[in-house]
């Protein structure tokens, strides 16, 4: 699989891993601990990808 | 946000959604990645083998397998729905005779039974408040069918959970007399299998119908399983006569797209999730309770054994009456807090479900009705 391919489906597979959280804590979003670690870790799994995406069309 | 001319759902993010139709399809992640990597047309079909059921990339043959024995079932194979499956086995079995069905049944079961050209006669439930079906009635439906017409029916069909009032029937008691009686026995578990335990051998069904987009966290589209005993095979899944791979029943393959890649991704939750069913259940009872200190009754079986509930709310009924929105004002009033699944307009008699919801989110569910009743 093309990279860039690969990284658009890992950041469409993260955006529904986020969708999940926001499912779970309806309707107020109201997080834990534990789902704030969550989020922020798939949002800097998004940033790195899209990062990377950049770089790569960029050159 | 607007997709073209589309509105935006965002029902299952944005609010608690406490529709029955909808809470136990409710997809999983994975079930979402599995619909957006399978979303174009035939794409389920890159490896084809000839007929769905066999195709091993993906691995849809190994699943069907895997379901056949989480349903302690033979063989399995994929349907476009729950009726789909029903219909298939009332068109394999019919040869114009009857069906004895139980009154609470889907109306997906009445047209399919009437399509499959059995005359149907039904075991009727006991009416209010419980609108309950005994399966013992099964014993006396089958002899007034053989003193009407001079022959026992030709399948019997117990919607194991109703739609209506979330009652769950003895099926294992219904499977008894059926097998004393010879007769086939055909169990509607659209609303049970892939959120409590099933077990068809246990219970003494010759064939169990699923729903996938309802009980099984499903979606991206219709999804069903049928499942059999050893014995119908031949029958139920036989193949056309020019093309021995095509089960004529589902018209050779089913449903052909991301719905079943869904299935497939949400069934390791769904096997873990059906251990938990004695959770939902409490949660199911605790909001009862709750309902019960204003004006409102459960319809249905008591206790809650299940996780759709039926309500009759006169105290909602009365605030409408002189509410300037009228019947809709409970509409907009849960919407406000963030609770969705109502249909607009219903203040007297409605059903919810508790299925899937957190403890912190069915305590806060009561607390807005009993506050928006004035309790």
């Amino acid at each position: 699989m093309e990279d860039v391919v690969e990284k658009t489906f890992e950041m469409a597979f993260l955006i529904e891993d986020l969708r999940e959280i926001w499912r779970k804590t309806a309707p107020f979003h109201k997080l834990n601990d534990e789902e704030k670690k969550q989020v922020l870790t798939i949002i800097g799994n998004i940033k790195q990808n899209c990062d990377l995406l950049s770089e790569k069309v960029s050159k | 946000m607007n997709i073209g001319k589309l509105e935006l759902r965002d029902r299952e993010e944005s609010f608690i959604n406490l529709n029955p139709l909808q809470t136990g399809g409710k997809t999983t992640a994975d079930a979402r990645k599995a619909i957006i990597s399978y979303i174009d047309g035939y794409s389920i079909c890159d490896w084809c083998k000839g007929a769905l059921h066999i195709t091993t990339e993906p691995d849809i043959a190994g699943f069907l397998g895997e379901v056949s024995d989480f349903l302690g079932m033979d063989s399995a194979l994929p349907t476009n729905g729950c009726r789909e499956a029903k219909f298939g086995v009332m068109h394999a079995i019919s040869t114009g005779g009857s069906i004895l069905c139980d009154g609470n049944m889907h109306y997906s079961s009445e047209v399919s039974a009437e399509r499959a050209e059995l005359k149907i006669y039904k075991v009727p439930n006991n009416g209010e408040p419980e609108y309950k079906i005994n399966p013992l009635d099964y014993a006396e439906g089958f002899e007034n069918i053989k003193k009407e017409t001079g022959k026992y029916p030709e399948l019997a069909l117990l919607t194991h959970v109703d739609g209506e009032y979330g009652n769950i029937v003895d099926a294992k008691e219904v499977g008894k007399i059926c097998n004393d009686y010879s007769v086939p026995f055909l169990l509607n578990t659209a609303y049970s299998s892939g959120r409590m335990k099933i077990d068809g051998k246990k219970i003494g069904a010759d064939f169990i119908a699923c729903s996938g987009h309802k009980s099984w966290a499903a979606g991206g589209g219709n999804i069903g399983i049928l499942a059999i005993k050893d014995g119908w095979q031949e029958k139920v899944f036989k193949p056309g006569t020019n093309w021995k791979s095509k089960p004529i029943e589902i018209l050779g393959c089913s449903s052909r797209g991301s719905s079943l890649l869904a299935l497939m991704a949400s069934f390791p939750y769904v096997k873990e999730r059906v251990e938990t069913w004695d959770d939902e259940v409490k949660k199911a009872q605790y909001l009862v309770n709750e309902l019960e200190k204003i004006d409102i009754k459960q319809l249905g079986e008591k206790p809650k054994n299940h996780d759709l509930i039926k309500l009759d709310t006169p105290v909602y009924d009365n605030i409408a009456k002189t509410h300037k929105k009228k019947g809709y004002f409970l509409y907009y009033e849960l919407k406000d807090k963030g609770i969705i699944g109502m249909k607009p307009g219903r203040t007297r008699k409605f059903k919810i479900s508790t299925y899937g919801l957190s403890w912190e989110q069915v305590a806060y569910v009561a607390e807005c009705f009993l506050e928006i009743g004035g309790g």
